[in-house]
């Protein structure tokens, strides 16, 4: 029987011109594990893991991310990362981070809330209502 | 105790239905825009476990990096995936190809592939002991 290939996760990989304080970030904030390349900095690779998911980190020399955030009505988001727990999650860091927007229930019954890494990269944390 | 349960790439594109189909043409993925028409702002590509959300910007032409990372390339998403040599098998004649099916020095068996928007994913697999 022929195999039927299967596609198992996706990790948004982001560019970044300093891995090792972005890394210093997620593990602060977030709460991140992580796998850097080389074994010490400067670093040009890594793999950031917390529970089920991964971010991968490339460094580009002096890179600025383009903010395109306010070209779309709604927002332009890098990563959309689906949680349990997500109220405790948001009372947890909303003070430590920089919040872009708060907590609430979509339309589409989504909780949703947006915030922004270091780097510009906007990450979406959200949880389905039961 | 809050727990990271999955995560989605999302890609700013001009034009969803065309990204959509594309996607469902060449790489097995299943599209959902939001409206569901030609207007949509919004859309989400589900294959398997993955999925991709796409976010409308009138005429958005992504910057090419590829070239300026020594090394080997900027990345913009990396798909893990069981049976990778039947699906390079399949796709690679209809894609472009960035890095063609190698065993990286990591142990992983990955290929690159640079979508319509000049997206690029790494389809990966860890090989078997």
């Amino acid at each position: 029987m022929d195999k039927i290939p299967e596609c198992q996760s996706i990790v948004p990989v982001f560019t970044v011109a300093d891995v090792g304080a972005t890394i210093d970030w997620y593990q602060t904030k977030l709460g991140f594990w992580s796998d850097p390349f080389p074994e010490q900095e400067p670093y040009v690779f890594a793999i950031l893991f917390r529970d089920h998911i991964e971010l991968m980190l490339q460094r580009l020399e002096n890179f600025q991310k383009p903010d395109f955030y306010s070209q779309r009505s709604g927002g332009i988001w890098d990563a959309y990362i689906r949680t349990s727990g997500l109220k405790e999650l948001y009372d947890g860091i909303k003070d430590e981070v920089s919040i872009v927007k708060p907590l609430r229930q979509q339309p589409y019954g989504a909780w949703e809330f947006e915030m922004k890494d270091p780097n510009g990269y906007l990450l979406v944390f959200s949880e389905i209502e039961d | 105790m809050p727990e990271f349960k999955s995560s989605a790439c999302c890609f700013p594109v001009a034009h969803i239905a065309k990204t959509i189909a594309w996607y469902e043409d060449h790489l097995g993925f299943k599209g959902y825009p939001y409206p569901p028409d030609e207007l949509a702002t919004f859309g989400i590509l589900i294959r398997d476990d993955v999925e991709i959300m796409l976010q409308r910007i009138q005429d958005y032409q992504k910057p090419d990096l590829y070239d300026l990372r020594d090394g080997g390339g900027v990345w913009d998403a990396y798909i893990r995936m069981k049976d990778i040599k039947e699906f390079y098998g399949s796709v690679k004649d209809r894609v472009v190809v960035m890095k063609p099916l190698v065993k990286a020095f990591y142990g992983a068996w990955q290929f690159e592939v640079k979508d319509l928007n000049g997206y690029v994913l790494v389809f990966s697999e860890n090989e078997q002991s």
